[in-house]
């Protein structure tokens, strides 16, 4: 009985670390082992797996991009630093590579220094629409969707899910817009595999939108009930409120206009 | 009564007084400040989604000219007049309103451009333009003729190169 125990604690514990690793993990393996034939199978089935954050997925393109630089194919190399620089515009090439797997990177650094606009995700909330405007810049056409996470602030529930086809500019519904006064959000841009391209928020770390709702301060503890404030004021205070409502209905009803004051910043 | 009369006449000109919020120009870097002789604000109201909007104004303003449909145009105002609240915008209605930004050089040439949708009724935070460079910037850089060192109370004092 107990060699039986031991046995099956012994299998688990072997067995667990292979368990864990993801088909990435394998990847870098092969990597480390300089399986560059490997690398590229490896991290193409890592891709097509989906699920991967945005640092993940710049990282697959990095191995499959090293991979095939270093199999002389050159080709996919670059098409995969480029993908890459998209998701991550700041990364450098090793200074210690040989030249020839540096040149499909900087063939593809040179790609995107020819181009204006780069790959970027910018979300607003619209609170007069209920909506979140998602404004998505992908030359490459990588994406394939945008997802919309969102829940109203104080309830302590899963985010409520909204996926729309990647647009460059669109107007994703946040059902507990209107009536919430903080909401938490995060938007995802996906890519055909479902991997993440670019984020802003996660479910564990959402933005918050809104102001918390204000705390009305509890009764006094006056027993007349009217906290401490003589009955008098609440009469004089009634009738000019009064007063200035009438007057405010005969100016009809209008909000007061807002003007708009310069400032400068820089980035 | 004639306390009344005085709490009542005040609260009439409190309701009808103007609330004042901020535009901020956000500029790329000092630099691109400096090199700035003017800049011109526009804001014009636009449909429901405004989907769009931005990306056609922006490409008026740069490869047109002015927004002449605009409900508000501030006209070129020199550069520096934007700090610290230099520049009042009329106040504009309720609803969406695209607000567009353009700093000029002094032949009028758009260095810089940046669009944002506000209303500045319901929406919570200020409004922000982004200014971008320009082809036209990215020309200036490209051959070097950017003024460098000079801060932004350099540039407002004329004191820069």
């Amino acid at each position: 009985m107990f060699r039986q125990l031991s046995l099956i604690i012994g299998t688990v514990l072997v067995a667990s670390p292979a368990l864990a690793q993801t088909t990435l993990d394998r990847a870098e393996n092969a990597y480390s082992e300089i399986d560059f034939p490997r690398v590229i199978e490896l991290a193409n089935q890592a891709l097509q797996e989906g699920g991967h954050a945005p640092e993940e997925v710049a990282r697959i393109y990095e191995l499959i991009g090293l991979s095939n630089a270093a199999e002389r194919e050159e080709d996919p190399a670059r098409e995969a630093y480029v993908k890459m620089l998209a998701l991550r515009p700041d990364a450098e090439v090793d200074t210690n590579l040989a030249p020839r797997l540096r040149g499909p990177f900087l063939e593809a650094r040179g790609f995107w220094a020819s181009r204006s606009s780069g790959f970027s995700l910018d979300a607003r909330v619209v609170r007069a629409r209920g909506s979140i405007r998602v404004e998505l810049s992908d030359p490459l056409g990588m994406a394939a969707e945008i997802r919309v996470l969102s829940r109203d602030h104080a309830a302590m529930e899963p985010m409520g899910e909204t996926s729309v086809p990647a647009e460059s500019e669109v107007l994703v519904e946040v059902p507990a817009l209107p009536d919430a006064p903080q909401i938490d959000y995060a938007v995802q841009v996906l890519d055909e595999h479902g991997n993440r391209l670019a984020e802003i928020g996660t479910e564990d770390r959402p933005h918050v939108f809104g102001e918390p709702p204000a705390v009305v301060p509890p009764p006094g503890g006056d027993d007349d009930g009217s906290g401490g404030i003589p009955v008098w004021v609440w009469i004089v205070g009634g009738v000019v409120a009064a007063g200035a409502l009438a007057l405010g209905l005969g100016f009809g009803l209008r909000d007061d206009p807002i003007s708009l004051q310069s400032a400068v910043s820089f980035e | 009564m004639i306390r009344a009369a005085i709490a009542l006449a005040a609260l009439t000109l409190v309701s009808c007084g103007t609330e004042t919020e901020i535009f901020e120009l956000s500029f790329p870097s000092v630099e691109a400040f400096a090199v700035s002789e003017t800049v011109r604000v526009y804001a014009t109201s636009v449909d429901e989604e405004g989907v769009g909007t931005c990306r056609d104004l922006l490409a008026q303003v740069e490869d047109v000219g002015p927004i002449t449909e605009a409900s508000v145009d501030t006209g070129p105002i020199p550069v520096c007049e934007f700090r610290g609240g230099g520049v009042e915008l009329p106040s504009v209605g309720e609803g969406l309103r695209a607000y567009v930004a353009t700093a000029e050089d002094i032949m009028g040439t758009v260095l810089l451009s940046g669009c944002t949708l506000r209303d500045v009724y319901t929406d919570a935070s200020e409004v922000t333009i982004v200014l971008a460079p320009t082809d036209a910037y990215r020309e200036r850089v490209e051959a070097g003729v950017m003024p460098t060192g000079c801060s932004v109370e350099d540039r407002c004092s004329g004191s820069c190169p």
